[in-house]
């Protein structure tokens, strides 16, 4: 992978350097022993990206008059690609870097288009309202400007005047909006002589940043564009694709999953970029707190706290050092942390800097005023500001020009947003450094010991969307027989044969699709309550959203689904939202409106939710059998979590308030998807035979916890299973775009279920119905169990019960208890073993 | 058809989905309508949540205007309708599921027997029935028709099964004896949505029909809005044809005047003015001065409340109407998103000596009558306006998509001749140009509050597009359409001359007000005291 990308001349051959010196010598060995407090070696890892010149294309290659001679420069070699398989009716996903031009690539598709056809039209989704504003200003500077086209481009969502609306429906080429406004306006197509001219019309479909649409959201958009597709046949338009992406492991399935089209993918980069120095830099580990676990006797959160807090001040003062030696500087802060805490932190860090100083440093996020932004912006784009602490608001579309250099606190998730943030730093002709600073967990850990994950080109995420949860399709069926009747001919765009009519007989047995009607005899029309389309939650599945409201101020959240609203907003917990910190003061589980009361508290405190969970009703639909009575097993079930009680923390510290609290919150049923590794019968006997360790002590609490075995061999053996339950869904991230709050687990000593002899553990979809996340870690369990394995063994806390680098997670609903690695890793040797014996 | 069908979901005899105890699929029949002219057993079913949030007397103008012979308690918070209007009104008030004897009316004299289950799963006796309704068990004595009303029996989807199957049938089915069974029974399920209809087969073959008569719990996906349907209106025919339709209670009293929500009416109701004639006999000085209200706000209400109370049409805005005659047209389809306008009604003059002409498909999906409704607008009808309800967003794009699909070379003499909804240009139009009379801006409610009346019973926009999508399936299938059986297309013909009858109704009375000058506020208090039904009209 070529991470990144500046948006040059690609002529421009200038130096990068500074003032004849680079900047990475502020961050040199003997800089930082020289100046900054306390130095014990941080820096494990430091990679210089050398600069690239361009590889360039001249535009007549591609284009015809007078489009080529009007565009007054070279085209990159990946837009020249890609222009050339659209010329050749193929659908394109463009995976290349940020800034390498990618709107170019659209920009001049639709442009040939309108030359063809001046009454061609091109609908254009972008995944922010913010986004689809900056590009209507980019469109309008290269269609009309630099090429001299006539083109009408207009931005329509649920900001643009009613007027205007009716302007842009009858007289744009190219409309702007993002899918959710999509899904409302379809119905539309056929009452409105604009909407029908535009779709008569469409030649052409972009879907930038299509990264952003995996999950539940990307089930969503998924339906949205098929629903697109089908009313489109009906005018007869088969408009091509282009969709632009972030890297990721799998460019052409993601478009196709999305879409139903089939896609060919451009990759190969051709614009130029500077060179770049990234520092990956590891607080040093106080493992004091977390010793006192072993025994039982010590909290677990406090460490996790008292391990999170040093990265926050590794952080702060990483930046300070940064910023008293010149550099203007952004940093990334963790969402629990809050910016308003990191910013006083980076000041007191400067002022304990021995070259003491005072700096200037503001927070940003997305809870500010637009004002108070936009004042932050234009500040950062001066240079009156040392420094800004920053959510991930500012990763994406919001020009703040360049800074000197960027850091990040603790690794955000996915290498596309890492790449995103680093590209902050130095964007135009001068050198760029960014420093990574690595938090507390499994992910940061891996990172920080296989520097090569975030360099190389062959560790790229897959994106991960699926169309297969069936409650959502049952309410796009019920939205698209709203747009048009459904007849046999749809079933290509909605579900494929079996799925669609098996479907539609079930809205026609509930009588919310005309019961009379017949898919091969002149078609079944909707006949439930108007507007189905306007019911659509792009949040979650199950179409109960629970609204956010402040009783004290305003509060802008977005709705949250059921399956949240269970774990997190239970009465009395605490969160964090754009910087104010809020409690739920009611929740509200009442149909048709429920909805969580919050209001805005001053505290130095969080909550931490602790669940039990039950498994059953398993399905399956898919097997791997392995050899030696070893089987893995993908299908469907039933998960019933209780979030019962919920424990009360001291922000700073971890320290326990008061706990465990009971929530009041009924069970949740999740009928979703997961997978399941099923061990032989005797493989706990086996193990426990063949540990040459000795067996763990079950801690005190894991003798209130009915759900963990007392018995040494089944407490230690619990704690192996446990431990790769846990291992697995942590380094899922790394292979796939997955947010794995959105995935739980469940280890067993046994199960009832006929497929499962011996132990067994469970890695299931958080969200109703699915969301297609299991099934890609089922698909990956190889190369995640072998990631795992490999991490567990070599994690440097060397701790049986492991440490939040490697085993312990804070999302664990059994305060991480048992966990033993040692077993662990025996546990996924054999699995791994059992692989390739296959 | 001209409206939208939120308020009006119907079902004919036979038809209704194919619901069965062994996942078998029933075949469903064109619907029955009912005989023309009978005066059909009439039941409201009622919340208790309906109850609670409108005023008492908005309810029993609701109840003296509907008429129904007989009231249904239903969910959410059924046990409340009873206690809160027994002593408001005088008809008999069941609820399924309650007490430890069955709840029994005989409807007109001896037609029809309405009984409600009581609670637990006892089977029903029947000769105690027939004694508490002082009859002896002869079979030659008992009514000729019969509705039975469980909160028992519901709906359970599941999408991830892709099914939805009827629950409770079973335990029903054991409290009735063996000879309730025919044809002459009818089904009725508060646990049910109202409107749905579905014949449910049991594993030996006996079809049952179901009807909804309140609200379901059942997992709708997105295809229901989450606010339960407050009232509903259940006509029961002889021949086993219903008609269910919703009503609005608010929709009866001060809040179904146009411009009252839920913040002006608390202010209204602390100022003591209850019904819509209080609103009316408010001067308008005091009326200004309430809360919440000014003077253009109080005018408006006070205007809309008295366009209820005389049943006028009052101006309000300066819009004028087209100066030449209009044609008048009303479209019949299969369904309100749809794939066909296979009747097109029009109206050539006024409502009473106008003529009416059918444009009607002859054979299904063959566009020929589009065709000849073009050639007689450009030919007879040339340069007059097209006049429809709501014609903007149902009638005018609907046959305009229509003739892109059979006569694209049609489009532009369609679109470029100027077409009127005349329910925007009443409602909407630069903030509306009159007051209308109906409880609600529906077409039917308006030209009733006008004097106009319908000569088609039991019938509405979404009977009408069953009965011919039942048929037209019949006719597409492959082994169906030897059996096909043509629908009495003159009763449909009828009730589409009915809709633009009352369309030129409403018209008439637009143009009239429309040459008086808007807002000329009538004295207060003088003309208010006549009609007092009129007042929740």
């Amino acid at each position: 992978m070529q991470p990144f990308r500046i948006n040059m001349n690609a002529h421009d051959t200038r130096p990068i350097t500074d003032g004849g010196t680079t900047r990475r010598q502020i961050l040199s060995e003997e800089q930082l022993q020289d100046s900054f407090p306390d130095w014990r070696d941080q820096i494990c890892h430091s990679e210089r990206l050398a600069a690239q010149t361009a590889d360039t294309v001249a535009p007549n290659t591609v284009l015809q008059e007078p489009l080529s001679s009007r565009l007054d420069h070279e085209l990159y070699s990946h837009q020249a690609d890609a222009l050339e398989l659209l010329a050749n009716d193929e659908n394109v996903v463009v995976t290349t870097s940020t800034s390498s031009g990618k709107t170019l690539i659209y920009q001049l598709q639709i442009a040939r288009n309108h030359l063809g056809n001046p009454d061609a039209t091109a609908l254009c989704l972008f995944p922010t309202k913010a986004l689809t504003t900056d590009q209507e200003k980019a469109l309008n500077d290269g269609l009309r400007e630099s090429l001299e086209l006539d083109t009408t481009v207009g931005v329509y969502d649920g900001d643009t005047k009613n007027e205007r609306k009716r302007r842009i429906r009858e007289t744009a080429n190219v409309i702007l909006t993002n899918p959710a406004g999509l899904n409302v306006y379809l119905p539309r197509h056929n009452k409105d002589r604009g909407w029908h001219r535009f779709y008569s019309n469409l030649e052409l479909v972009v879907i930038d940043e299509g990264h952003e649409y995996s999950g539940v959201m990307g089930t969503h958009v998924a339906w949205i564009l098929r629903r697109l597709r089908r009313v489109l046949a009906h005018y007869e338009s088969d408009p091509q694709f282009v969709m632009t992406t972030a890297t990721i492991g799998n460019p052409a399935t993601h478009a196709g999953t999305l879409t139903g089209a089939d896609f060919q993918v451009i990759d190969a980069d051709g614009s130029p970029r500077g060179s770049r120095d990234i520092v990956l830099w590891e607080p040093p580990l106080d493992e004091e707190p977390l010793e006192d676990y072993d025994d039982g006797s010590g909290d677990l959160m406090e460490g996790f706290e008292q391990a999170r807090r040093s990265s926050a001040r590794e952080a702060a003062s990483v930046t300070a050092h940064l910023a008293i030696n010149g550099m203007q500087t952004l940093q990334f802060t963790t969402a629990r942390q809050g910016t308003e805490i990191g910013a006083k932190q980076a000041v007191g860090a400067a002022r304990d800097h021995p070259r003491e100083q005072y700096i200037d440093v503001e927070p940003y996020h997305a809870g500010l005023g637009k004002q108070k932004r936009r004042a932050v912006e234009n500040q950062l784009k001066g240079t009156t500001l040392d420094a800004v602490i920053s959510t991930n608001a500012l990763e994406l579309g919001i020009d703040i020009g360049s800074v000197d250099a960027t850091v990040t606190d603790s690794y955000p998730g996915t290498k596309q947003s890492f790449w995103q943030q680093i590209g902050r730093a130095g964007r135009g002709a001068s050198d760029a450094l960014s420093v990574l600073v690595g938090g507390k967990d499994a992910m940061d850990a891996y990172i920080l010991d296989n520097p090569a994950y975030l360099f190389d080109d062959e560790t790229v995420e897959d994106a991960v969307v699926s169309i297969d949860n069936d409650r959502v399709f049952a309410d796009h069926l019920l939205a698209a027989a709203a747009e048009r009747p459904l007849t046999a001919a749809d079933a290509p765009y909605l579900g494929g044969e079996d799925r669609f009519r098996e479907m539609t007989a079930m809205w026609q047995d509930a009588g919310l699709l005309e019961q009379a009607g017949d898919l091969d005899a002149s078609g079944v029309t909707y006949r439930g309550d108007r507007r189905p389309q306007s019911r659509i939650s792009m949040y979650g599945t199950t179409g109960t959203d629970y609204e956010v409201l402040c009783t004290n101020g305003e509060i802008d959240h977005d709705p949250v689904a059921k399956e949240r609203a269970y774990r997190d907003y239970h009465e009395g917990a605490l969160f964090l939202h754009a910087g104010q910190q809020y409690e739920v003061t009611e929740i509200d589980h009442s149909q048709p409106h429920p909805c969580i009361h919050v209001q805005k508290v001053a505290t130095s405190r969080y909550t931490q939710t602790l669940s039990e969970k039950q498994i059953q009703e398993l399905e399956v639909r898919d097997h791997t059998s392995l050899a030696g009575g070893y089987d893995v097993y993908f299908g469907t079930g039933t998960v019933r979590i209780t979030y019962g009680s919920y424990m009360v923390r001291d922000f700073q510290t971890g320290e326990l308030v008061e706990g465990p609290l009971p929530t009041e919150t009924p069970p949740l049923d999740l009928q979703t998807e997961l997978l399941w590794v099923a061990l032989p019968e005797n493989h706990l006997a086996k193990t426990i035979d063949a540990l040459e360790q000795p067996l763990l002590e079950p801690t005190s609490r894991a003798g209130s916890d009915r759900n963990v075995p007392n018995e040494q061999s089944r407490y230690t053996y619990g704690g192996g299973i446990h431990a790769a339950e846990h291992g697995i869904i942590q380094l899922a991230p790394l292979e796939l775009m997955v947010d794995n709050n959105d995935i739980g687990g469940l280890s067993m000593l046994s199960h009832p279920h006929e497929t499962i002899a011996g132990p067994t553990w469970f890695v299931h979809d958080g969200i109703d119905g699915g969301i297609g996340f299991s099934k890609a870690i089922y698909e990956n369990i190889e190369t995640l169990a072998e990631r795992t394995a490999a991490h567990i063994g070599d994690c440097e806390c060397g701790r049986r019960r492991g440490c939040p680098l490697c085993v312990m997670s804070e999302d664990c609903g059994n305060n991480n208890d048992p966990l033993d690695t040692a077993t662990g890793a025996m546990i996924l040797e054999d699995v791994l073993g059992a692989f390739e014996a296959d | 058809m001209s409206d939208d069908w939120a308020s009006s979901r119907s079902s004919g005899f036979a038809v209704g989905g194919r619901l069965t105890a062994d996942g078998g699929s029933e075949t469903a029949t064109v619907p029955t309508l009912p005989p023309p002219d009978e005066s059909p057993t009439r039941l409201l079913s009622l919340s208790g949540q309906a109850v609670n949030q409108a005023h008492t007397e908005t309810i029993t103008a609701m109840i003296e205007r509907t008429a129904p012979d007989v009231v249904v308690a239903s969910d959410p918070q059924a046990e409340v309708v009873k206690p809160s209007l027994q002593r408001q009104i005088d008809l008999e008030i069941l609820k399924a599921g309650s007490g430890m004897r069955p709840d029994v009316v005989a409807v007109g004299a001896g037609e029809c027997d309405v009984i409600a289950l009581p609670m637990g799963a006892e089977p029903l006796d029947t000769n105690q029935i027939a004694r508490q309704q002082n009859r002896s068990t002869d079979q030659h004595n008992t009514p000729s028709n019969r509705c039975v009303i469980t909160q028992a029996v519901s709906l359970s989807v599941d999408p991830y099964q892709r099914s939805a199957t009827l629950t409770g049938v079973d335990s029903y089915r054991d409290r009735l004896p063996d000879h309730w069974w025919g044809e002459q029974t009818l089904h009725l399920s508060t646990a049910l949505r109202a409107g749905f209809t579905t014949n449910y087969r049991s594993s030996t073959g006996a079809v049952t029909r179901f009807v909804g008569i309140g609200t379901s719990e059942a997992d709708l996906g997105v295809g229901t809005t989450t606010q339960t349907v407050p009232a509903t209106i259940i006509e029961v025919y002889s021949n086993g044809a219903i008609d269910v339709s919703d009503v609005d209670p608010q929709s009866f009293g001060l809040r179904g005047v146009h411009g009252i929500g839920a913040t002006r009416i608390e202010a209204l109701r602390d100022a003591g003015i209850t019904s819509v004639r209080d609103l009316v006999a408010m001067p308008l000085r005091t009326l200004a001065e309430l809360p919440g209200l000014g003077r253009s706000s109080a005018e408006n209400i006070q205007t809309a409340a008295e366009a209820r109370t005389t049943e006028t049409v009052i101006p309000t805005g300066d819009d004028s109407l087209p100066n030449q005659e209009p044609v008048f047209i009303d479209i019949e389809t299969d369904g309100l998103n749809p794939s066909t306008a296979w009747l097109i009604g029009v109206l050539d003059g006024g409502p009473a000596e106008g003529n009416y002409m059918s444009f009607r498909e002859q054979a299904v999906d063959d566009g020929a009558h589009l065709e000849a409704f073009i050639t007689w607008l450009t030919g007879a009808a040339a340069g007059r306006p097209i006049v429809a309800w709501n014609g903007y967003d149902f009638d005018f794009p609907v046959i305009t998509e229509q003739l892109r699909e059979h006569y694209p070379g049609l489009v532009d003499t369609w679109t470029d001749r100027y077409h009127l909804d005349v329910y925007y240009w009443a409602t909407t139009k630069n903030g509306g140009n009159v007051a209308l009379p109906g409880r609600t801006n529906k077409l039917e409610p308006v030209a009733e509050a006008l004097g106009w009346e319908p000569t088609t019973n039991g019938i509405d926009g979404a009977t009408v597009a069953e009965i011919y999508t039942a048929y037209r399936r019949q006719i597409t299938s492959e082994t169906e359409s030897d059996g096909a059986v043509e629908p009495n297309w003159e009763r449909l013909e009828q009730y589409c001359e009915d809709d633009v009858r009352a369309l030129a109704t409403i018209y008439e009375h637009l143009e009239t007000a429309a040459r008086r000058e808007p807002a000329t506020q009538t004295p207060t208090g003088e003309n208010s005291s006549q009609g007092s039904l009129a007042d929740f009209s």
